[in-house]
């Protein structure tokens, strides 16, 4: 067996075992999500996660700099993110991380919450969006759902880039992947912008809350934000 | 074997990963074996944008860092194919980029494309583009090199911030463009900066995600060697300049690093003093004593120089790192370059850690501010080898054995002697 051949098998290994664990590139910890949330609005995770080994300062001067490149944090997330990211990606993270709570169950999980932290950053707390930046999901999501109750789903597990046209306002950015967050806090949260914020009652009465077995369904394919975009139902 | 498996196994093997990357990610080296998050650092890095999905026309072998704005690497075994880097495989570092145009490939048409002409000058211009095409054109081949290239190389020190480069993070190309101080020649009277000028500052159509507070990108660049060499690129490698690339028009000062070369050029403003923009102070500076590496540094404009003149570089093409090769005789090549302004005099080649060293064979560069070609042929015995290379000028500059004299908490302008660990039997 060449050298190769040794580490194709050790990566498709390593990579079945990481798809399996249900986890993002980040080690589980304190913060995980909010550092998702913050790094993932202007880059993909894989530059945070490559970027393991800086020094405390220079972790401190990164998170200075970001808030110069337009990061918005509250003094308590600076605290959580200096916190997560010198104890995770320092000089010396601990040498098991973390695991997720085991057996996670969507009726544990608050949607709202899971909202709070790791898309309001970007929708607004009430969903609302940000004009020419950012689209609204309130309302939204619940008229893409309706006509096809499989594409938000979609959207969160493999992201949306590209120009979309939503109440006739034009964006055109990227939503990244949230494939890192579990079945259930995935479904809890679109039942959150989906059903609970349906305040014009687009859905039909009889459109099933969604299940953690739902987002579990869908994960695994080999498909990216482009993609997605491709497969957008027409809305308003 | 599952699906899943034989699907992933498929998707390792079909990847465009160097060899030295995978075995990074999966933390099989000493450098990356602290207990780092490598498993789903790996399976996450499969899950990025293939390059023609960020920039059409762009080949799947770059490897892609970022696929947002486009950050794409040049493998260096494809780098090395070729004496002109194609368009198809030239490496793309963004920080932001401009909509549309930088999507692809094709050249932009420079008719209605505006340039302003301000500052500190008697009368403030705009040109249209057009216009450029009159002008005498000027043809130079340089080395174009991302200041951040080889930045995972410090890691062997102190782990810096940024993009991980390796060595792909360059290319050579040719452009061609009229010289700017020939444009400036074309005005009635002619445009000369006033007394106080000292530096010239470039921004380009690009602009932040909308919607963000983060500051545009400009960079200031040294009036006099603008003056002296600036060309308004319009062609590359005798096309159109790709919109990729920052076509239609690109400020080009050959012999600097890549970044100074403003895309999708829309402004120049004659300055007395250097831009306080985050993208020239702290970004983009290195110290002008060395620090030791994994030490904080605040930097001024006077303690800290911008990525500006290119350092003198070798990189070794073949063999490559980890390659296993014949013991005998083995023939040795890469590239070396400097800032252009003095020839680059020796590459020379050690396989005894520096003890000594013997001169590669040079060959004649394309013009000045391109790379040389070296090659030589060393004898090695079984078992593991370093081969190292390092580049001297007429200057004296050489590069450094230990690349890390030079740390800085970005990690620009690594211009450590190269190496390869190579496996002779």
């Amino acid at each position: 067996m060449t050298h190769r051949t040794v580490i194709s098998l050790l990566a498709a290994l390593l990579l079945a075992l990481a798809s399996a664990q249900d986890g993002g590139p980040l080690p589980q910890g304190p913060g995980v999500d909010l550092v998702y949330g913050k790094c993932q609005q202007c880059h993909p995770i894989n530059y945070t996660v490559s970027n393991a080994g800086l020094p405390d300062f220079l972790w401190a001067d990164t998170i200075q700099l970001m808030k110069q490149l337009g990061m918005e944090v509250t003094e308590e997330e600076e605290q959580i993110l200096f916190d997560y990211l010198t104890t995770y990606l320092g000089t010396e993270p601990p040498p098991e991380p973390q695991e997720a709570s085991a057996a996670e169950t969507s009726a544990e999980v608050d949607g709202a919450q899971v909202y709070a932290t790791n898309c309001a950053s970007c929708h607004g707390a009430e969903g609302a969006g940000i004009p020419g930046g950012f689209p609204p999901v309130a309302g939204h999501a619940a008229d893409l759902a309706a006509a096809d109750r499989s594409y938000p789903i979609d959207v969160l597990l493999y992201g949306l880039n590209g120009p979309i046209t939503v109440d006739g306002t034009s964006y055109d950015g990227v939503m990244p992947a949230w494939q890192q967050l579990s079945d259930a806090r995935l479904a809890a949260v679109l039942n959150h912008i989906v059903i609970a914020w349906d305040e014009e009652g687009t859905l039909p009465p009889n459109f099933a809350r969604y299940a953690p077995e739902d987002v579990a369904e869908a994960r695994g394919r080999d498909q990216g934000p482009r993609d997605v975009l491709e497969r957008r139902p027409s809305v308003p | 074997m599952s699906e899943h498996l034989s699907r992933a196994l498929r998707r390792v093997q079909e990847s465009k990963l160097e060899r030295r990357e995978l075995l990074r990610m999966m933390g099989l080296t000493a450098a990356a074996s602290a207990g780092l998050p490598t498993v789903a650092q790996f399976a996450r890095a499969q899950e990025l944008q293939p390059a023609s999905q960020v920039i059409a026309g762009k080949s799947d072998a770059l490897i892609v860092h970022n696929d947002r704005t486009g950050v794409l690497e040049t493998p260096l075994d494809l780098l090395s194919e070729h004496a002109i880097t194609p368009k198809e495989i030239l490496y793309v570092r963004n920080n932001q980029i401009a909509e549309p145009e930088g999507r692809d490939l094709e050249g932009k048409p420079l008719d209605g494309w505006t340039i302003e002409l301000m500052g500190s000058v008697a009368f403030p211009r705009v040109v249209d583009a057009a216009t450029l095409a009159d002008l005498p054109q000027e043809e130079v081949t340089m080395v174009l090199q991302c200041s951040g290239n080889g930045r995972s190389f410090f890691a062997r020190s102190v782990q810096t911030r940024g993009t991980q480069w390796a060595h792909g993070g360059m290319g050579q190309v040719t452009f061609r463009g009229p010289k700017l101080s020939s444009l400036l020649d074309t005005f009635e009277p002619a445009l000369a900066p006033r007394d106080e000028a000292r530096f010239v500052t470039a921004e380009g159509k690009d602009a932040p995600p909308e919607g963000s507070s983060r500051p545009d990108f400009e960079h200031s660049l040294p009036l006099d060697d603008v003056m002296e060499r600036a060309i308004l690129a319009t062609h590359m490698n005798g096309e159109p300049l790709a919109g990729a690339h920052g076509g239609p028009v690109r400020l080009v000062v050959p012999g600097y690093y890549g970044t100074m070369n403003v895309k999708w050029l829309s402004r120049l403003r004659f300055e007395a003093i250097e831009s306080n923009n985050v993208n020239q102070i702290p970004r983009y500076r290195i110290p002008n004593d060395p620090i030791e590496p994994g030490t904080p540094i605040t930097y001024t404009h006077e303690n800290s120089t911008p990525n500006w003149r290119q350092r003198v570089k070798s990189v070794i093409f073949s063999p490559a790192n980890e390659d296993e090769v014949a013991a005998g005789e083995v023939e040795v090549n890469g590239v070396a370059w400097n800032d252009g302004t003095v020839p680059v005099t020796a590459v020379e080649i050690s396989i005894d850690d520096g003890q000594t060293w013997r001169r590669a064979d040079l060959s004649a560069p394309h013009g000045g501010y391109g790379w040389y070609e070296f090659s030589t042929v060393v004898n090695l015995g079984s078992g593991q080898s370093r081969i190292w290379s390092r580049a001297v000028d007429e200057r004296g500059q050489v590069q450094p054995l230990n690349g890390s004299i030079r740390w800085n908490p970005s990690g620009y302008e690594w211009n450590g002697a190269d190496y390869v660990d190579v496996t002779a039997s």
